[in-house]
């Protein structure tokens, strides 16, 4: 199952998730990327059931370029999180995707932000939050440990302890995680460890 | 059989002009005598785009769509509208021409809210602009359900222009009687100001008139600075200019209608009455001292 966490700083989004695309007993892939870059100041972490993630993250990602295209501009993260749960919304009672997804982004007005987007349709602007199982383990240490306006280190600290927290205690032995990073030059991935 | 007869007709009627000619393949797709005399009576009286102006979806030799001139005719008959960026907003002023005296003030409106952010004047036929107001308000509408923000501008502009571009290019619809002025407030990039004309042509300005008068009133305007002036400085400019394009001795009365977008006041609102008949009042005491002085 997935985990995905991310977190709001002062000046940017931080977003980790694990890199494994396992089956029953099988690990099928150990270095699956499951941030995408949405355009330049916006990334997409997502969980769930993996072709349906990648199917409808890639759909909204053309739509977010075709409208880039058609009128010269880039959506808002705000625009672009009400798109996505529009979308899902509808398609839950139409054909289900079964995607669960954190959109970080950062703009030139609002600074960066956070939303967590179900596969029902849930919305919610966030400060910090995860996806999957992840949810059940790093809730309570993001609770116990996060601040407003943490700086990018410290982000990356709290980032490692929520993932060593896993190790610790999820049964899934999740050996990888990808971190990515946006802020006001664009998004990035981070090395750690 | 009727083909026959009309061939037999056109001599009668006109000398040979090869406009007509198009008339008698035209007639070949109608079946009904009565449209056929109908048609043929209508030549014998036009004279401008004599053959090329029946239908939208016919050019004329030198490349002109004569029903839009037309429609844009109708548009420019009207009272004059005005829009004007501001330092702080959008303001949209019509002249609007008070028919009778039984007229109650204030219906029959030409400005219209479209949006939280977007204002629309109509210059030329007022249902026809009422129509344009409603589909740029379902624009708007839908923009804000899918992305729960304000529509841009230019998407805003370019939507409705698309709308009035369309009814040109179909025999059974006819093109929109109007011009119409699309001012919006954008929290980042400011006030923007859109006419529209009746080919769908759009372009963004500053200031601009449409209707009567619009030529002097468009000299009017570029005198003005528009980065320096405030919504309520606009307000008295656009009356001004509204007041120099009336002639009272030959006009009708008319009435003022105004609409705005101010950053104060965070959404549009029509102008509140009291504050258009101060401008107005300040506007013509200006004219009659001017008019002393010379």
């Amino acid at each position: 199952m997935d985990s995905v966490i991310a977190l709001v700083g002062k000046d940017f989004v931080l977003s980790a998730a694990d890199t494994s695309n396992a089956r029953s007993v099988i690990v099928m892939k150990d270095d699956v990327d499951k941030i995408m870059e949405l355009d330049s100041h916006k990334t997409l972490a997502m969980g769930g059931e993996p072709g349906d993630f990648v199917q409808f993250t890639e759909y909204i990602q053309k739509n977010l370029h075709l409208y880039e295209f058609q009128t010269g501009l880039q959506l808002s993260t705000h625009a672009v999180a009400n798109f996505i749960r529009g979308e899902l919304a509808r398609l839950i009672r139409e054909a289900p995707v079964l995607a669960n997804l954190l959109l970080g982004g950062f703009d030139e007005v609002s600074g960066p932000c956070l939303y967590y987007i179900d596969y029902l349709g849930t919305l919610e602007k966030l400060d910090y939050t995860a996806q999957g199982y992840a949810s059940f383990f790093i809730l309570g240490t993001l609770d116990r440990y996060y601040q407003k306006d943490i700086t990018l280190e410290q982000g990356i600290e709290l980032m490692k302890r929520c993932i060593q927290q896993l190790g610790k205690r999820f049964v899934i032995n999740q050996r990888n995680f990808i971190m990515k990073v946006v802020d006001k030059d664009g998004v990035r991935q981070i090395n750690f460890e | 059989m009727f083909y026959s007869l009309s061939t037999l007709l056109i001599p009668k009627i006109l000398e040979s002009h090869t406009e007509i000619k198009l008339y008698i393949l035209h007639s070949h797709f109608l079946f009904y005598t009565h449209t056929h005399t109908h048609i043929y009576i209508y030549i014998y009286m036009a004279s401008i785009g004599t053959g090329y102006d029946l239908s939208a979806t016919t050019f004329s030799p030198d490349g002109r769509v004569f029903q839009v001139e037309y429609a844009q005719k109708a548009a420019d008959s009207s009272g004059l509208t005005l829009g004007m960026c501001c330092k702080d907003g959008v303001v949209l002023a019509v002249e609007k021409v008070l028919l009778s005296k039984m007229l109650l003030k204030e219906s029959g409106r030409r400005v219209h809210l479209i949006d939280q952010h977007a204002i629309l004047a109509v210059a030329g036929m007022g249902p026809d602009g009422r129509q344009l107001a409603t589909r740029a308000r379902q624009e708007c509408e839908q923009y804000r359900n899918i992305f729960r923000m304000p529509m841009p501008a230019h998407l805003l502009a370019e939507r409705i222009a698309g709308y009035v571009h369309v009814h040109s290019l179909y025999w059974h619809v006819r093109p929109f009687g109007c011009t119409i002025l699309i001012g919006t407030w954008d929290g980042k990039q400011g006030p923007a100001l859109y006419m529209i004309d009746p080919s769908g042509t759009f372009y963004r300005y500053y200031g601009c008139a449409a209707g009567k008068g619009k030529q002097g009133a468009k000299t009017g305007l570029e005198k003005l600075d528009f980065h320096q002036l405030s919504c309520e400085d606009a307000l008295f400019e656009l009356a001004k200019l509204i007041n120099a394009a009336h002639d009272e001795s030959k006009d009708k009365p008319y009435e003022m209608e105004m609409i705005w977008i101010k950053r104060d006041l965070g959404k549009a609102s029509l102008v509140p009455p009291n504050l258009i008949e101060t401008v107005r009042q300040r506007a013509e005491q200006l004219a009659r001292e001017e008019e002393m002085a010379d």
